[in-house]
């Protein structure tokens, strides 16, 4: 184990042959989209911004990078979320223990480690924060990701006013609680023909959603089963209590 | 996908939202929701990165989360707008500790640091406030040279 956190070395990609490039290029825009769930996680562990900061870093490094957690993602498969919050958590225990080895606690607390926080206690009691913190960020990242490729391809195909109805009428009150803008009011606001038009708009988007999002989710998972558990995963990290 | 009118106020549901929130803010602009998360995560009276950093009473603890966490998103983001937004903060932040605490918070060198300073102030897409606060970093910096002292070292 390395005495300080190595820093972020996105050239190693670069290093493998060219089909382990592409895999590695792959690995890296995952990594890319969902570092904030990672470090979500962590800061949910107690550690402050700069200590998480640190530690996402590393953990992208040490382990997706130098041990090949890439490979191990490519040959093994299954799912990506489940490999990264599996990772990360023993890479956390790794780091906890070799920094208790380095810095032993003092007769009177001084030198702790992470003082105030205790890995194993927290496991217990709040290791279910920093679970959901990841799932959240890693949904939103997704969810993120997708309404991004959604809305350009809307503006790109001429659909500039069918992503104003979906998202007045879906995106905005499942994310935020809205009441959905009545049809008749986005009939007159758009100046649409009709509310059947703006209803056949409505289905077309959420069609292109819901297959970018599947789309997006098999890429990160191995079969379709696999993706399946991992969309009705997301949806509940969607859907409000 | 169900539609809902549901806006009750249930704290894991404002937290789950929170997340999304950030999510659909970012089908408008990515790069800024992600860095308004990230001052959020730090500090939840600040909404944005914006007022975090033109804040004349943010404390220099905050400044020092600010620049760990954007030069985090400068080396992790997603894409190039996102780390370039990300140096822009980062720049910020260290501009900003200069200003309102005198302090620097950065190791690089005054040449490096008034290259970044030039770029955020003239970015003409950041608000007025921030690219100001630059302006008087780079005053800062240049009055301490023409004083004839060191500042390379935070």
């Amino acid at each position: 184990m390395t005495n300080q956190i190595p820093q972020t070395d996105w050239s190693m990609i670069h290093d493998l042959s060219s089909e382990e490039r592409a895999r590695g290029k792959a690995m890296e825009r995952l990594v890319r989209r969902y570092w904030p769930a990672i470090y979500a996680y962590i800061r949910r562990t107690g550690r402050d911004v700069h200590e998480a900061s640190d530690l996402t870093q590393g953990f992208i490094t040490t382990v997706i990078l130098q041990r090949g957690l890439a490979q191990k993602a490519e040959k093994s498969r299954g799912k990506f979320r489940s490999l990264l919050l599996t990772s990360l958590r023993n890479y956390l225990r790794e780091r906890h223990r070799y920094e208790a080895r380095r810095k032993p606690r003092k007769a009177n607390g001084e030198g702790a480690v992470f003082s105030g926080f205790d890995i194993d206690a927290a496991e217990g009691k709040i290791y279910d924060t920093p679970e959901k913190a990841f799932s959240y960020h890693w949904s939103a990242a997704m969810v993120r990701s997708v309404l991004n490729s959604v809305r350009a391809t809307c503006l790109t195909d001429g659909f500039d006013l069918h992503w104003l109805v979906f998202d007045a009428r879906v995106a905005r009150p499942l994310l935020f609680g809205e009441k959905p803008t009545p049809i008749a009011e986005l009939v007159e606001r758009l100046d649409l023909s009709s509310p059947a038009t703006a209803s056949n708009m409505l289905v077309t988007i959420k069609r292109r959603f819901a297959r970018a999002l599947r789309a997006e989710i098999e890429s990160t998972v191995d079969s379709e089963e696999d993706a399946d558990v991992e969309l009705a995963q997301l949806m509940k990290d969607l859907e409000r209590k | 996908m169900s539609d809902t009118s549901n806006s009750n106020n249930d704290p894991s549901e404002t937290r789950m939202g929170e997340a999304l929130r950030w999510a659909i803010e970012a089908a408008n602009d990515p790069s800024m929701a992600a860095a308004d998360w990230l001052t959020r995560d730090i500090c939840s009276k600040y909404t944005d990165a914006f007022s975090l950093l033109v804040d004349p009473e943010v404390s220099i603890e905050h400044l020092r989360d600010a620049k760990t966490a954007f030069k985090t998103m400068r080396l992790l983001g997603e894409n190039i707008s996102d780390r370039q937004l990300a140096a822009r903060l980062y720049a910020g932040a260290i501009a900003a500790a200069l200003v309102r605490h005198g302090e620097r918070i950065s190791t690089q060198t005054d040449e490096t640091l008034q290259r970044a300073l030039v770029a955020l102030q003239a970015d003409a897409d950041l608000p007025e406030s921030l690219r100001s606060i630059a302006e008087l970093a780079i005053c800062v910096i240049q009055a301490k040279h023409n004083n004839g002292s060191d500042n390379s070292t935070s």
